[in-house]
């Protein structure tokens, strides 16, 4: 979230957090109950969400929900894997030593989880009420972000009985996009923080590596304030690959320098004694 | 070339261009024999046609129809035995004055010995020894003419076409290479057809001078010139001369 | 070439009387535009604006890639060879069927009757468009040179078209009383004559062509090359890397440029169209 936006407007970024929490909740106690009869007509409704948000189909969207896990409680344990990725961008040069001396320092300063404690406690707004505009933006067709997908769908809304509208709505959110991203989403991380710089950008839906990177280098004033999954990325071989070493000499596609992707490279690549080479 | 020693033979020259609806006649009827070694001038005002009959002798127009023969052959295109000179040069620019001149050689395939004789030869002849590796834009007009006429004689044809080819050039530079022509002409025999609007330049330089009048273009009258050379411009046979024709051009033009 | 190291020509080109001021202020452009940069940069950091990194930041920047770059994990140099022969195979590439093609769509004008509708209609696609279907066409080794090999193409043919048509149509009638067949005409003359409007073309040519690098590079570099680190500087927020790889592009362009004059004045001297 931008930090000019949670400065002036911190009852809005407390709601836009209340609706993710609630349809967060939402998601994972749908996909508990998936097997149930009662349960079976809400899974399918999140699967059809998932299925035209990301143009695939619902197989694709059930597979995907199998492979993340969809939370928002930022802990310690999460803020230290932060710290790791600064690490290893100040290591591979992709950060500046000189712009990030101190990386606790600078990670504390970024997670901001004050607001994620005060949201809980946010209520639902009247049905006649007047909506405030937040703009948020987002990845193109990623589940990872699927509570902003649900928390936009008006059928979830009243099924967790807060009326005919969306879950956003209904915590006096009216979520716009920003003026300047594509249609269907931002194409990647980077992409999705040249909203905030732009000022065009309220709220981001996006990984954390790219955040860290444009904020380190860039200095923008934006908070992470809450997780939308963890778990959600996959090495993907062909079946003469059964173990990491047999990786050795492959050439390894990966979604860009400023991925979680390639940082998690990095990572396999460090703990298995292996280097990185570009092709 | 036949018992007469007539080299070139036109007989009812005609070249119509179509205009508009209708056909525009530049040449009608245009009838000349000329003898080997002659030197001939096509006088006449500008849009008369001499120009046209040059360009059909060199095989660069076609006529519409009539007879062109070159030694009993008739001319059917343009081609190394129909040497030609133009107002503007026609150099190449990106060739030496050699290079030049030992143009048409290479076209022949001469082998590298007789090319160089004979440039070497043609070069010296017009004066211009010591400048073959200088490329045209480093020469003046009266230079870059001499490399024309070398270029044009080192081919050995059979007569020299030359298009106005003093036009271009300044009054002093004008008349020392016409005296430079005659000088190679004597030295190399050739048959020249010199195309001119200058009656003086007519005057000084042919042995038959064909006046022409144009709209359709054809012959008025042909002179012949008997002063001997070198010709005195003040004599007054050549000043008769001159004034004859000039009235009569005069005449002409003022359509009686 | 000699004339680069003439002292004489130098002297007369660029330190006379008349001369010297127009050297003075040449001299210091660069400082100036450099200066103005800086406090540009300075200015905008200021104001919490961080997109534009000072000519130092730039500088370290570059010094770093030297050894590598954080964006490619290459040194400059590797980048550099490998944009440079993704550059060299495309425009030669273009040359090599430009010209020829040039010189008969300017000789003939049923060819170019016939070529005439498809290239108007291919010209104007900027080559960038190209790339994701070259990329995936032709393999990423070839994608990006049939990039630049497109942006180099149509000026280069567009221009030896023309010098075909432009030919002095005196020095064919000249040829042509020369003796000079068809086929002589066109190859002792016309195409001669082509020649320097299609070195203009190659000049055009090399400025395009170094654009389409970046275009090509930025969806995929194999081996990297200066447009990787450009986007790569671009997609972790890290400008200065960014300008590094620009102003390498930039001092690439000018070399080649250069080298491009050269050979275009050693040409019109053989030629005597100086």
């Amino acid at each position: 979230m931008d930090q000019t936006f949670i400065n002036s407007n911190r009852n809005a970024a407390l709601a836009v957090l209340k609706a993710h929490i609630e349809a967060n909740n939402w998601i994972v106690e749908t996909v508990a109950n998936k097997n149930t009869t009662e349960g079976q007509a809400n899974y399918t409704l999140l699967l059809n969400l998932g299925a035209s948000f990301s143009n695939r189909n619902t197989t694709v969207v059930a597979s995907a929900l199998e492979h993340m896990t969809i939370q928002y409680n930022l802990t310690e344990a999460h803020t230290n894997y932060f710290k790791n990725f600064t690490n290893a961008y100040v290591s591979s040069g992709l950060i500046k030593a000189t712009d990030v001396p101190d990386v606790d320092a600078f990670v504390n300063g970024l997670v901001d989880t004050s607001l994620l404690a005060e949201a809980i406690s946010v209520t639902p707004v009247s049905e006649d009420a007047t909506l405030t505009n937040v703009r948020i933006g987002y990845l193109n067709g990623d589940l990872h972000q699927f509570s902003r997908v649900v928390a936009m769908s008006a059928e979830v809304g009243s099924l967790l009985g807060l009326g005919d509208r969306s879950v956003f709505a209904a915590y006096g959110i009216n979520a716009v996009a920003p003026s300047a991203m594509p249609g269907s989403g931002y194409a990647n991380g980077g992409a999705v923080m040249t909203g905030f710089a732009g000022n065009d950008m309220d709220v981001g839906y996006l990984g954390a590596p790219p955040t860290i990177l444009n904020v380190a280098n860039q200095k923008l004033d934006v908070s992470i304030v809450a997780l939308a999954n963890t778990e959600g990325s996959a090495l993907i071989v062909n079946n003469d690959v059964e173990s990491i070493d047999d990786l050795d000499g492959l050439t390894i596609g990966e979604p860009g320098i400023s991925s979680i992707q390639y940082l998690l490279l990095l990572e396999i690549a460090d703990r298995y004694g292996y280097e990185v080479v570009k092709a | 070339m036949d018992g007469n020693g007539i080299i070139l033979s036109i007989k009812n020259l005609v070249k119509a261009f179509p205009k508009d609806d209708t056909e525009m006649i530049a040449v009608s009827g245009f009838a000349l024999d000329v003898k080997d070694g002659e030197f001939i001038c096509l006088l006449g005002p500008s849009g008369c046609g001499k120009t046209t009959v040059l360009r059909i002798i060199a095989g660069l127009q076609s006529a519409t129809s009539g007879e062109l023969t070159l030694k009993g052959k008739p001319i059917t295109g343009p081609g190394s035995d129909r040497g030609m000179v133009f107002q503007e040069f026609g150099l190449f620019p990106w060739r030496s004055v050699k290079k030049n001149v030992e143009f048409g050689l290479e076209v022949q395939g001469v082998d590298e010995t007789k090319k160089n004789e004979i440039s070497k030869r043609f070069i010296d002849l017009v004066g211009l020894s010591g400048f073959e590796r200088s490329h045209p834009n480093q020469l003046s007009g009266g230079m870059k003419q001499r490399v024309g006429i070398a270029r044009a004689l080192a081919s050995n044809p059979e007569i020299l076409l030359m298009d106005e080819p003093f036009g271009a050039l300044d009054a002093q530079t004008r008349n020392l290479m016409q005296k430079e022509l005659l000088r190679i002409w004597q030295e190399t025999k050739k048959t020249v057809i010199f195309v001119t609007h200058s009656v003086d330049e007519a005057v000084f330089l042919a042995d038959r001078i064909v006046v022409m009048t144009g709209r359709p273009g054809k012959i008025k009258e042909i002179y012949t010139v008997t002063l001997p050379r070198p010709r005195d411009r003040g004599h007054p046979d050549f000043i008769n001369l001159r004034k004859k024709i000039l009235d009569e051009l005069e005449q002409q033009r003022q359509g009686t | 070439m000699s004339s680069l190291l003439d002292m004489r020509v130098i002297h007369k080109r660029y330190l006379t009387k008349d001369n010297l001021i127009r050297t003075s202020l040449m001299i210091v452009s660069l400082p100036i535009f450099i200066a103005f940069w800086w406090i540009l940069a300075l200015y905008f950091q200021g104001q919490n604006f961080y997109y534009l990194p000072t000519p130092l930041e730039v500088w370290d920047a570059l010094v770093q890639a030297w050894t590598q770059d954080p964006a490619t994990r290459l040194s400059l140099l590797a980048n550099v060879y490998a944009s440079l022969v993704r550059f060299l195979l495309g425009f030669l590439l273009a040359l090599g069927l430009a010209a020829p093609l040039g010189l008969l769509l300017g000789y003939s004008r049923y060819a170019n009757a016939l070529a005439f509708p498809v290239i108007e209609l291919l010209r104007p696609i900027p080559p960038i468009a190209w790339v994701p279907f070259l990329l995936l066409a032709a393999s990423f080794f070839w994608g990006p040179i049939l990039t630049i090999f497109i942006g180099v193409f149509f000026p280069v043919l567009s221009n030896v078209i023309f010098g075909v048509r432009s030919v002095d149509p005196l020095i064919i009638d000249a040829a042509k009383t020369q003796g000079a067949n068809r086929w002589q005409v066109f190859s002792k003359v016309m195409f001669p004559s082509s020649i320097p409007y299609m070195m203009a073309g190659v000049k055009i040519g090399l400025g395009v062509g170094w654009m389409c690098i970046v275009a090509a590079e930025m969806l995929a570099s194999q081996g990297g090359g200066v447009g990787a680190i450009i986007v790569g500087g671009q997609t972790v927020g890290r400008y200065d890397i960014m300008f590094a790889g620009m102003v390498t592009v930039a001092v690439l362009g000018i070399l080649t440029l250069l080298i491009g004059s050269l050979i275009e004045r050693r040409v019109k001297k053989w030629m005597g169209m100086e």
